[in-house]
């Protein structure tokens, strides 16, 4: 009941917050208010827990909505407020410590996603870190790939085509399609002794990379294609015309002027492939996606939201400070 | 035609029109002219509701403009901008007919009109019709763009720096073709520019305005010989006076003299003539049928200053 | 150009046809390069699960395509300014889940099977229709909506007229984008109940069978280069500007 009031709150804090004045104040409010609800469920829930092991208190789809609210409240306030940006900053920074300091005090244990996460901390944190790497495993073997690929579709016209073409068509593979096809020949590449020996079968981790890669070999190969192209072919005519070697001008002046965009090619593949990642839970590869097809299965909420949780808040981290390095690139490259 | 009562425009506590009065006579083409940032554009697009005026009276062939549904009150009038604005998904022929279009006007009588609209400002149908937007050079789509305006006849242009994006070449000739399908039509214009050589060759009127104020009105003449304020005066420049003479055609003040040496063409100007004069040492230019003196140009230049 | 990729969808859909109505052949042909483990037949005809398949994404992708639109329109007027941003934001953040991760949550809170399927299907294909309606909209030169608004036309009519039909390229791109994910994700819908081609696929990983695999997956990859080829034929017509 009292969530549907604090939804109504925000909603019309939401619609009504566009003076700056305004839009500091419910954005400082919001999470406030919202924090304070967590608690006071948590102390409700923590009574009921208490009567007894099987008891799971979980948050209804209102609290979720709620959290959305929030967010795209706080969002929206740090777009309007200009000046005091660092208040809210602040504010929130505070908040999370709360936040934190609550939970290692074992505060939210009654909620059922808690209770999940318990049950499997280990699996979660080995899941976790399975993950990461073979997201960033498998985008790090895309860039070596694809950069090459990509400058060389740049550079020799007429293999432009010869190059992207393959690649769009790898993107518009379903991904579950490319796992499962990677999945005897890899199995009969296992076979042999010393891909045996690193693990590589059908099932595992090998398809998982083999198949990310493969994915982020497009956004990553494109957009090397793209920042090389946009570099002004009249400054590299200035540049020959000073006397610098190709070596030169492709060390000083195309490198630096194709970098932003080549860096958002990899954000992108990467924010794509911390998703795709997620398949590899199919597959017996490991990483958040096995608690995604496990609540899938059992029909629990929690479980598939202990493992896309994380995935969302290491995206959104992630591209937004992707995106903030580039913009200081671009700026500096001016 | 168009009267402006006091006018005011106030955005965020800052003036950017602060009580223009003006008045514009039927067929009269009335130039707004003046530094960046003085107000110009924005006075014109109070006159179509571009923007809404904060305070005054807009009078619009003797109605007020808040007589009319908004879209009415631009249908009325055509509206010229530097950039064309021509649609550029349409076909030339499509783009003239808008307006008529809105007006639900036949489908024949549209046609008719578009063809006539092309001929007016110097563009074959023939060849135009069927052209899109895009493969137009800068002068082909100004002359699109008044054409498009005029399309369904309104008795009243708004021109807002039309001629400003095109090369100076191509900018003369419209700007003289311009002048004569004015004149021939008999449209009332209001037209805006930074420009003072296309102030003086097209204006019968010229007002000249600064930080949101009138500072003075008056013809051509008057605002060059009798200039009320020193900024008026720095504004024309020492060459304003030379400027004007490119309003006066040669013919129309010479004598029967005859001289010998190369003539002029009959569409020379006064100043042209004086150019003339400069670089061939001569007091005394031919024309044919007679020739023009620069006694008589200094003479014509006091007259008309002269007159009150 | 055009008419090169109109040749290579032509051969494409035929090979496609040809595929869904004998399928034997394509066994036959996968078959010579690997073992299959299932006798023929006792398994659902490929016809009936393209058509499972085809129906999923038809009905999540046009009810996308319109509400999409019109919801993406009404952001852009004025009375849809407030909402702007902050469903840009949650458009935006949305984009971020995987499909997996979509599908998983919102299946099992409105039902397993082809509904639960389709609605899921037809929230992720919404985000990318809203964002491109939105940024179409708004790329639109403001000189020209300028010159109409001059010319006295109404709200509606700068719509219709002018601003629509020059965001179309954009918009086009994003309805292609959408459909042609939606086509890979509804594979995935098989794993929670729905049928389809990803049927074959998913049993195919289950146990090992690499030519079930390729049953289901060849058709799919094949409907989404169609798809994909033939509305960026669409686009590459409506080019105005240099």
């Amino acid at each position: 009941m009292m969530i549907f009031v604090m939804g109504f709150l925000l909603l019309a804090m939401l619609s009504v917050g566009f003076t700056k004045k305004k839009a500091l104040f419910s954005g400082v409010f919001a999470p406030v208010l919202f924090l304070f609800l967590l608690y006071r469920i948590s102390e409700k829930a923590l009574v009921f827990g208490s009567q007894g092991s099987a008891i799971r208190v979980s948050f209804s789809l209102g609290f979720y909505g709620l959290l959305l609210m929030v967010y795209l409240l706080v969002g929206h306030a740090l777009e309007k407020i200009t000046r005091h940006q660092g208040l809210l900053y602040g504010v929130l920074l505070l908040l999370l410590l709360v936040g934190l300091f609550l939970l290692y005090r074992e505060q939210f244990e009654a909620f059922s996603i808690m209770k999940e996460f318990q049950n499997k901390r280990e699996q979660f944190f080995a899941s976790l870190q399975t993950h990461l790497f073979l997201a960033l495993f498998s985008v790090m073997l895309g860039t070596l790939l694809a950069v090459p690929l990509g400058y060389v579709a740049h550079s020799k016209k007429q293999l432009e085509g010869a190059v992207m073409v393959p690649l769009s068509i790898l993107e518009t593979i379903p991904s579950l399609s490319l796992f499962g096809i990677l999945l005897v020949p890899l199995s009969r590449l296992g076979q042999l002794p010393f891909f045996r020996a690193l693990g590589v079968s059908g099932i595992g981790w090998a398809p998982a990379v083999v198949a990310l890669t493969l994915y982020s070999l497009l956004p990553i190969g494109r957009n090397t294609l793209v920042g090389f192209s946009s570099v002004d072919k009249s400054v590299v005519e200035a540049a020959e015309g000073m006397g610098m070697s190709r070596r030169q001008i492709f060390g000083k002046i195309e490198l630096p002027l194709a970098i932003p965009i080549m860096l958002t090619g990899v954000r992108i593949a990467l924010v794509q492939t911390l998703g795709g990642a997620v398949l590899a839970g199919l597959v017996g590869g490991g990483g958040l996606g096995t608690f995604v097809f496990l609540g899938l299965a059992e029909g629990s909420p929690d479980l598939v939201l202990l493992g896309v949780m994380p995935i969302v808040i290491m995206t959104l981290l992630l591209d937004a400070s992707l995106k903030g390095l580039i913009e200081k690139l671009r700026r500096n490259g001016r | 035609m168009i009267e402006l009562q006091n006018v005011v425009k106030t955005y965020e506590g800052q003036e950017a029109v602060k009580g223009i009065s003006l008045r514009v006579q039927r067929g009269e083409l009335y130039v707004l002219l003046g530094p960046s940032g003085c107000g110009k554009s924005t006075t014109l697009r109070l006159i179509n509701k571009m923007i809404e005026r904060t305070s005054g009276e807009i009078y619009v062939e003797g109605a007020h403009v808040d007589a009319f549904k908004v879209e009415d009150l631009r249908k009325k009038m055509g509206y010229v901008i530097q950039s064309t604005g021509l649609f550029p998904h349409m076909k030339v022929e499509e783009n003239i007919a808008t307006v008529p279009k809105l007006l639900k006007w036949s489908k024949e009588k549209t046609l008719e009109r578009t063809k006539e609209m092309l001929r007016l400002v110097g563009l074959s149908p023939e060849m135009y019709l069927k052209k899109l937007p895009r493969e137009l050079s800068g002068g082909e789509a100004q002359r699109v763009g008044v054409a498009r305006a005029l399309a369904a006849d309104p008795h009243i242009l708004l021109m807002d720096e039309p001629f400003g994006a095109v090369d100076p070449i191509a900018r003369v000739r419209l700007q003289k073709e311009f002048r004569q399908i004015q004149q021939k039509l008999g449209k009332t214009v209001l037209f805006v520019t930074h420009d003072v050589e296309e102030a003086l060759l097209l204006g019968d009127k010229i007002c000249l305005m600064r930080a949101g104020k009138i500072i003075q009105e008056g013809t051509p003449e008057e605002v060059i010989l009798k200039p009320k304020e020193d900024f008026v005066k720095d504004f024309f420049g020492k060459e304003g006076a030379l400027s004007l003479l490119s309003r006066y055609g040669a013919k129309d003040y010479m004598d029967k003299t005859l001289v010998d040496g190369p003539t002029l063409p009959d569409t020379a100007t006064l100043k042209e003539a004086l150019a003339e004069m400069v670089v061939r040492g001569k007091e005394r230019i031919g024309l044919s049928g007679g020739s023009i003196s620069m006694g008589s140009i200094m003479e014509i230049m006091r007259g008309e200053g002269h007159e009150e | 150009m055009k008419n090169k990729t109109g040749v290579v969808v032509g051969l494409l859909l035929m090979v496609l046809l040809w595929i869904l109505l004998f399928p034997k052949t394509l066994e036959g042909f996968l078959g010579q390069f690997f073992a299959s483990k299932f006798p023929e037949g006792g398994r659902t005809p490929l016809r009936i699960l393209f058509m499972e398949h085809m129906e999923m994404v038809l009905i999540s992708s046009f009810l996308a395509i319109f509400l999409g639109f019109f919801l993406g329109l009404f952001l852009t007027t004025s009375w849809g300014k407030p909402f702007k941003g902050s469903l840009m934001k949650l458009v935006s953040l949305g984009q971020t889940f995987p499909t997996a991760a979509i599908l998983a949550l919102v299946i099992p809170v409105v039902g397993y099977g082809l509904k639960g399927a389709i609605f899921a299907l037809f929230l992720y294909a919404l985000m990318p229709i809203v964002y491109n309606v939105v940024v179409g909209i708004e790329e639109v030169s403001e000189d020209v909506v300028e010159a109409a608004k001059g010319m006295g036309m109404t709200e509606l009519d700068i719509y219709r007229k002018v601003k629509i039909p020059l965001a179309m390229n954009t918009i086009l791109g994003g309805i292609r984008t959408s459909t042609v994910i939606n086509i890979s994700a509804a594979t995935l819908a098989a794993a929670a109940g729905a049928g389809g081609l990803g049927v074959l696929v998913v049993n195919g990983v289950r146990t090992f069978d690499m030519i079930l695999i390729l049953m289901g997956s060849i058709p799919v990859t094949l409907m989404a280069i169609l798809t994909e080829l033939s509305i960026g034929m669409l686009e590459k017509k409506r080019i105005y500007t240099q």
